[in-house]
């Protein structure tokens, strides 16, 4: 069996960003070939291997082989990356890919069965889920802050994704059309957050603890932080998309977290909030 | 005799200040690292790792001149380079003291570079007498050191300074010196600066060679 060594060394790319690299790496897998995951992502820890921190390895079966490979230093490395034309690069992508099962169940199935999310992840999630999501539930993410910085995807745009007129209705319609009681709010901008507790008030349950201003974010005001509040980040991000895809209905931005939301789901019951949004395709994103 | 004196201490101290200042107001440091730390949740930690990312760099300095001074040290019996053996990685942690000032904006910034504009004139006032290059760098070497102490015992309520090898990994160390280093040399001043240092100090080995 070969080892293949991902490698990712990145300050820009979020938790998101990260697993969907991974999965596209397990995705053009050869046969009888080992993944080892190195992702050195310094948004999310200062020091140690990310993958490690919040996964387990795709084959910790064969710890023992994998770890005498290296030993022996009988491995390839590869960069992760994307490929243009994938189902995983949101930016630029039609719609429809991300609502078809022959493209999205295939990429279900792998997640399922090699991005497995450490025990604490786990236990997090099932004391939330017993406390809070016991009523039908919507799950909001309002993605927002640095994404409309001046060379990100969606630069100068915030307009465009406006609470009134484009987020509002559409909650308030699926509300209505699935009888909802709760709103599960996964956004840290502070603009939506403060205009979503205005509106819906008691309705809101909300994990991340961390807010940003409209032009700051996490890959802009996160970089320099201690370990512990990189490693704070990481946790409430994956929660967040877990407990998305655990609610009856999901409304999405673009963004991976989403993504990586609706590769988790069972059904297709999520929308994206911001269809009607160009990204800039492929830009070169600079954090700083 | 007094005027080549006061030129020699003049163009040091020059020297030294510029090559502080630079480092102190680099655009990275000022527009986009100060910027991003201001709502961070630990900000005496953030600056412990710069503190120790200094620290590091300084006696990563000592190493590199040791060497440069041993290799020249058999074709150049120059004394100078013993004193720029300190002086470098003094001016680099000096630096550290100085941006946490910048970043605070207090008065304790001025009464930082008043005192040590005091030990100049006090140093410039004992030493006069001597036209000696090795003992004005000398003494900037302890100025400088002096300037340490004082920022460290003025500074030290804001601070929590610890030495650890953790921050030797530090994955932030690397992205702070690829920026820092990428925006020092995007100046133009600081090409002219450097340019201007290393044909003085060549002229100074080549006058006191022959």
């Amino acid at each position: 069996m070969q080892l293949k060594i991902i490698k990712l060394n990145t300050e820009i790319l979020g938790i998101g960003g990260n697993i969907l690299l991974a999965l596209e790496a397990l995705n053009n897998r050869k046969k009888n070939e080992l993944i080892y995951f190195k992702f050195n992502n310094f948004l999310y820890s200062n020091q140690f291997n990310l993958w490690d921190k919040f996964f387990a390895q795709p084959f910790a079966e064969y710890t023992d082989v994998i770890e005498k490979k290296i030993k022996k230093k009988n491995f390839i490395i590869e960069y992760a990356q994307i490929k243009k034309n994938s189902a995983l690069n949101y930016v630029g992508n039609n719609y429809q890919i991300l609502m078809d099962p022959k493209i999205i169940e295939p990429l279900r199935a792998k997640f399922k069965k090699y991005i497995i999310f450490n025990d604490f992840l786990k236990k997090k999630f099932l004391i939330f889920k017993s406390r809070y999501l016991k009523k039908r539930t919507i799950s909001v993410h309002l993605r927002g802050t640095d994404r409309f910085r001046v060379g990100a995807h969606f630069e100068n745009q915030r307009n465009n994704f406006d609470f009134l007129s484009t987020i509002k209705p559409s909650i308030i319609k699926n509300i209505n059309k699935f009888n909802i009681e709760k709103i599960f709010l996964a956004t840290d901008d502070e603009q939506y957050l403060k205009k979503m507790k205005q509106e819906f008030k008691k309705k809101i349950i909300k994990l991340n603890s961390t807010i940003y201003s409209q032009a700051d974010g996490v890959h802009f005001a996160g970089i320099w932080e201690c370990e512990t509040h990189k490693n704070k980040l990481a946790t409430e991000a994956i929660l967040d998309s877990i407990i998305m895809s655990n609610c009856n209905y999901s409304l999405l931005s673009q963004s991976n977290i989403s993504i990586m939301t609706l590769l988790m789901r069972n059904d297709y019951n999520y929308d994206f909030l911001d269809k009607h949004m160009k990204s800039t395709p492929y830009v070169k994103v600079k954090a700083l | 005799m007094t005027l080549v004196l006061t030129a020699n201490f003049l163009l040091v101290l020059l020297i030294i200040e510029i090559s502080k200042s630079l480092m102190v107001n680099n655009y990275f440091v000022n527009n986009l690292f100060f910027p991003a730390i201001k709502n961070s949740s630990n900000k005496k930690e953030i600056f412990n790792w710069l503190f120790n990312l200094f620290f590091l760099c300084s006696i990563i300095s000592i190493i590199f001149i040791s060497i440069i001074y041993f290799l020249i040290f058999v074709f150049i019996k120059n004394f100078l380079f013993l004193f720029l053996l300190f002086l470098i990685p003094l001016i680099i942690l000096n630096s550290f003291f100085m941006i946490y000032q910048k970043f605070l904006r207090r008065e304790k910034s001025m009464l930082i570079k008043f005192s040590s504009s005091t030990l100049y004139i006090i140093f410039f006032i004992i030493f006069f007498n001597y036209k000696n290059y090795d003992l004005i760098i000398f003494g900037f070497t302890v100025i400088i050191l002096l300037e340490i102490i004082i920022s460290y015992f003025i500074l030290k309520n804001k601070l929590t300074l610890k030495i650890s090898g953790n921050y030797a990994k530090d994955f932030r160390n690397y992205y702070f010196v690829k920026k820092f280093t990428k925006f020092f040399f995007k100046l133009q001043i600081t090409k002219i600066f450097l340019v201007n240092i290393a044909s003085i100090t060549l002229i100074i080995i080549m006058l006191k060679t022959y």
